[in-house]
């Protein structure tokens, strides 16, 4: 933490839980999550499939629908409790405040309608706070299109499978900013996409994070990515935060077990291959959860307190936090979340 | 980094009397000037068009050996993968298995062919049948090709498959639906039938592309301890530099672009003294897993993010649109793969290129060290 070691939250998720009712039982795929968006920050939240991470992220979306239910916890997103905003605040709150880019652009898209009619309908649907004429709408679609290095004349006209995956996901990319919202939730915005593209595609979300000064939510499994462009990174395992922190930080002294592995499991181009490891065993059954800390399985320190209580979250005053039982120390704890 | 070019030297002298000794070996298959062109868009009006997703591949595969075929999609990888497998007739050049021509083996060759000859693929669901269990999809090519006799060697054997490939203990999968194991666990399968023919070569497509990262090294590893065990030369196709020189160390890469190879050589030297600007390209867009690396690597060495269309390839050498070195030699002679240092590289500025990326890393390395 160079600068800032008060965070200032944007987003503030407190013991979020959600859960989906499926034959065999309740799956909770967010168990009691605590989380912290920074204003003006690009945050990744990093974790396996299954993790809770996109679940999360569409709570703060407020996009969990039934069959699944948050049932306990709160959301917090610039000091309104997004939880209990009615319909109207909703569409407000959606798009003109957070705006999220899909995992598969090419799926986001609406085949049959052309690229800028998809833009219309976004602004008519969300735009609450200040109506667009057309010619605006235009105006703001077109210059937004350049700002992603497309072209506006080709783009606006096209139907979404005369463009490549890349160039779908800058339209994405342009969508998510119509409305200038304060938060953009990228979810996994380059799996599908070439090495080269993916950095092309980071490089502009880097200049939009800087010349636009949107907070951003990244959700990725990919480490390298997160080295690349976040700032903080929270690490989701089994439907929790275990860890979070500064990105130099999280790289360098990772204090969760599983943090430290996720980091070793990945090969580099550059170091040496030998110390490079796959994580024992695999994530647990959601429905068969293991007793105390979730991770014990997998873990080489666990110990019997961690076979039977899920450990504490702590907090250190530079804003590193993590749930483990071999940091119990409570003296560390400092209260960076409410400044 | 004066260090690290004593070590390159150092490893440059064993190399090429590595290289040596390879050639002399034996030859397993051998891809002859190879193409794969493919006809489409073919109308009442005009004539076709000619696609060439692998044009003039020149490569020998030695037993035992790991081959990293990677490259961006598109680029010809995976039908270069099907080649090998005998799975699509390439449309110009020889693909020879064992000295024979592949397309005139007798009845008899052929089905050895295929037998010693495996694929792994990429999606492990799609590739299992979902109404038949674990055992029966793995007991049908062994008792198919009566590598074993009966039912009860042939679970003797399925068994024996699913411990070698690390799924233990075995008893509880044969029962299994493919649904019911984890994609992981699926993977694991595959290889299992993969070596159940006791194959020579294993072309795996994307093996770990659709598997979770922190299992990623143990599928990587298994693959690896095959490669040694059985000494069954592995066909790694990816588009992930990292896992291929994870699972490649000591094998080698052949970098494609547009259906041609343009760097191939061990993959340390490839990954580490790249020569062809977009092989360059290709590693500065790898994100690294450190902060301060990836941050160090910002401009991509690139002057076009455009794939161009492979059914007009660019004249002379396929990148020069998007290469930062181009000059006009490079739109009108089409380079072709040459000896510079220890690896082949279809580059005509291959020397230059090569000093402007050991001048970036020393800057990057210098960063790191601060």
């Amino acid at each position: 933490m160079k600068e800032g070691n008060i965070i200032e939250p944007l987003v503030e998720v407190k013991g979020l839980t959600i859960e989906f009712p499926v034959r065999s039982g309740l799956l909770r795929a967010v168990n009691e999550a605590d989380f912290v968006i920074p204003k003006g920050k690009i945050t990744a939240l990093v974790g396996e499939s299954g993790s809770g991470k996109s679940t999360m992220a569409s709570a703060i979306m407020r996009a969990i629908t039934v069959p699944g239910l948050v049932s306990g916890g709160s959301i917090t997103f610039d000091g309104r409790d997004v939880m209990s905003l009615g319909k109207k605040e909703l569409q407000a709150y959606k798009w003109e405040q957070v705006s999220m880019v899909f995992q598969a652009a090419q799926n986001a898209l609406n085949p049959v309608v052309r690229i800028k009619e998809q833009i219309m309908e976004t602004f008519l649907a969300h735009a609450r706070s200040k109506p667009y004429t057309e010619k605006q709408m235009t105006e703001r679609a077109r210059n937004l299109l350049d700002y992603v290095r497309l072209d506006p004349d080709r783009v606006l006209n096209s139907f979404p499978h005369e463009l490549s995956g890349g160039m779908k996901q800058r339209v994405m990319i342009a969508f998510s900013l119509l409305l200038d919202p304060k938060l953009v939730i990228l979810d996994e915005p380059t799996t599908a996409l070439d090495v080269i593209t993916q950095a092309y595609i980071f490089d502009i979300l880097k200049k939009i994070h800087k010349e636009m000064n949107i907070t951003m939510l990244l959700l990725t499994h990919d480490i390298g990515v997160v080295a690349k462009t976040a700032d903080r990174v929270g690490v989701m395992y089994a439907g929790n935060v275990v860890e979070a922190g500064d990105v130099f930080d999280m790289f360098k002294r990772p204090k969760h077990p599983y943090t430290a592995k996720l980091m070793k499991a990945v090969p580099s181009l550059y170091e040496d291959v030998s110390e490079r490891k796959g994580i024992p065993g695999s994530p647990p059954d959601l429905l068969d959860m293991p007793p105390g800390c979730p991770f014990h399985p997998r873990c080489d320190y666990a110990h019997d307190k961690c076979r039977k209580h899920n450990p504490i979250k702590v907090y250190t005053p530079a804003g590193h936090e993590v749930a483990c039982h071999l940091y119990p120390n409570p003296e560390s704890v400092a209260e960076v979340r409410t400044s | 980094m004066n260090a690290r070019n004593l070590d390159y030297e150092a490893e440059l002298r064993q190399r090429t009397r590595g290289a040596a000794r390879t050639t002399s070996s034996e030859v397993l298959m051998r891809l002859d000037h190879v193409s794969m062109y493919f006809e489409r868009g073919q109308s009442m009006f005009g004539s076709a068009q000619k696609v060439g997703a692998v044009v003039d591949v020149n490569l020998d595969i030695h037993p035992g050996e790991i081959i990293a075929l990677v490259g961006e999609s598109g680029c010809g990888k995976t039908t270069l993968g099907n080649i090998i497998t005998g799975l699509q007739k390439p449309t110009s050049g020889k693909l020879l298995y064992k000295g024979e021509e592949v397309p005139k083996l007798s009845r008899d060759k052929a089905n050895q062919f295929r037998g010693e000859v495996q694929m792994v693929q990429q999606d492990s669901y799609a590739a299992l049948n979902p109404m038949r269990t674990i055992y029966q999809s793995l007991s049908a090519p062994i008792l198919q090709r009566k590598i074993v006799r009966g039912r009860k060697a042939a679970k003797a054997r399925v068994i024996e498959l699913l411990q070698t490939v690390g799924l233990t203990p075995p008893e509880r999968f044969l029962d299994k639906y493919p649904h019911q194991l984890s994609g992981g666990q699926r993977q694991r399968i595959l290889m299992a039938r993969a070596i159940s023919l006791n194959p020579k070569i294993i072309v795996a497509d994307e093996p770990v592309s659709m598997i979770d990262v922190s299992l990623r090294i143990s599928i990587l590893n298994l693959m690896a301890e095959l490669n040694r065990k059985l000494d069954i030369a592995i066909i790694y196709i990816t588009h992930d530099l990292a896992t291929a020189r994870y699972i490649a160390g000591r094998g080698r890469m052949a970098v494609m672009y547009l259906g041609r190879v343009m760097e191939l050589g061990g993959v340390n030297d490839v990954l580490s003294q790249p020569k062809h600007p977009y092989l360059q390209a290709l590693l500065s867009a790898v994100p690294t897993p450190d902060p301060e690396i990836a941050r160090a690597m910002t401009e991509l060495p690139l002057r076009s993010l455009e794939m161009p269309n492979a059914a007009k390839p660019p004249s002379g050498c396929r990148f020069h649109p998007r290469c930062p070195m181009a000059s006009a030699r490079c739109t009108s002679e089409e380079p072709q793969l040459r000896l510079v240092g220890s690896e082949l590289t279809a580059c005509h500025y291959a020397e230059e290129a090569h000093e402007l990326w050991q001048r970036k890393m020393a800057d990057i390395s210098a960063i790191k060290h601060v």
